[in-house]
């Protein structure tokens, strides 16, 4: 690892590297949610449910028809 | 001295903290250790951390007291925030926060050694941008009883997940 150390008492700092492995680490924070993204995300879904909709209503009114 | 310290609790002096040591990454690297400090002198830690993580992958940060990186030596109390989400969780650890991908993290860890010997640490930090800025409190307790506290180190968990340029400053008690 690489790392920096500093002594109060002496108010230095020394920059130690050596072998030791990285601790294992298995959290991690969560990924930050772009809430302006998932809005434009949900927006452009319903559009496609309107759309689907719009289809079936379509068939609906040809079905009624025949 | 006056108990309790003037400096932490009431008094005129309330809220007065001296800086001990200040230290700015000039290259990347792993951890930032602070070395011979005496708890039981000092009162006291409060250590702010201004982390700029240089990775395009999560870095989450660990705090290790007297160079104890067993992480399960350490039990965590964490409550976050981001928008109308609240979540809690306690877990067997010593992860004090992180910080995303390509992105900064600031926090204020206040640490103190309780009564029984166990060192106890308070953090509230800032993580994300934007929309997507959350608010984290952790406590941390460890469960390996000592009689001071010597050094605290915060660990990176990926390799240069520690920038250049991040600052880490730390405080103690001021004395009358």
């Amino acid at each position: 690892m690489r790392g920096v150390v500093f002594d109060v008492r002496t108010k230095t700092a020394k920059l130690v590297e050596d072998d030791t492995p990285l601790p294992k680490v298995s959290y991690q924070e969560p990924e930050p949610i772009d809430l302006m993204r998932l809005k434009e995300d949900i927006e452009a879904l319903k559009s496609e449910i309107m759309k689907v909709k719009r289809a079936i209503e379509t068939l609906h009114e040809g079905y009624k028809v025949l | 001295m006056p108990y309790p310290p003037q400096g932490l609790i009431g008094g005129e002096a309330a809220g007065d903290w001296e800086v001990i040591a200040e230290v700015e990454v000039e290259a990347d690297c792993d951890y930032v250790e602070f070395t011979g400090l005496d708890i039981n002198s000092d009162v006291a830690y409060v250590l702010i951390l201004l982390v700029k993580n240089p990775l395009s992958v999560n870095v989450t940060l660990q705090l290790i007291i007297n160079g104890d990186a067993e992480t399960t030596n350490y039990y965590r109390q964490r409550l976050s925030a981001n928008g109308t989400s609240v979540n809690a969780s306690n877990s067997n650890d010593n992860y004090v926060g992180g910080a995303a991908a390509n992105d900064v993290t600031n926090e204020i860890i206040w640490i103190i050694l309780d009564k029984n010997g166990y060192t106890r640490a308070f953090t509230t930090q800032l993580y994300g941008s934007g929309s997507g800025l959350y608010l984290f409190f952790n406590t941390i307790q460890h469960t390996v009883s000592q009689t001071n506290v010597t050094s605290i180190r915060i660990q990176a968990s990926e390799s240069g997940g520690i920038g250049a340029g991040s600052k880490f400053i730390l405080a103690r008690v001021k004395r009358p």
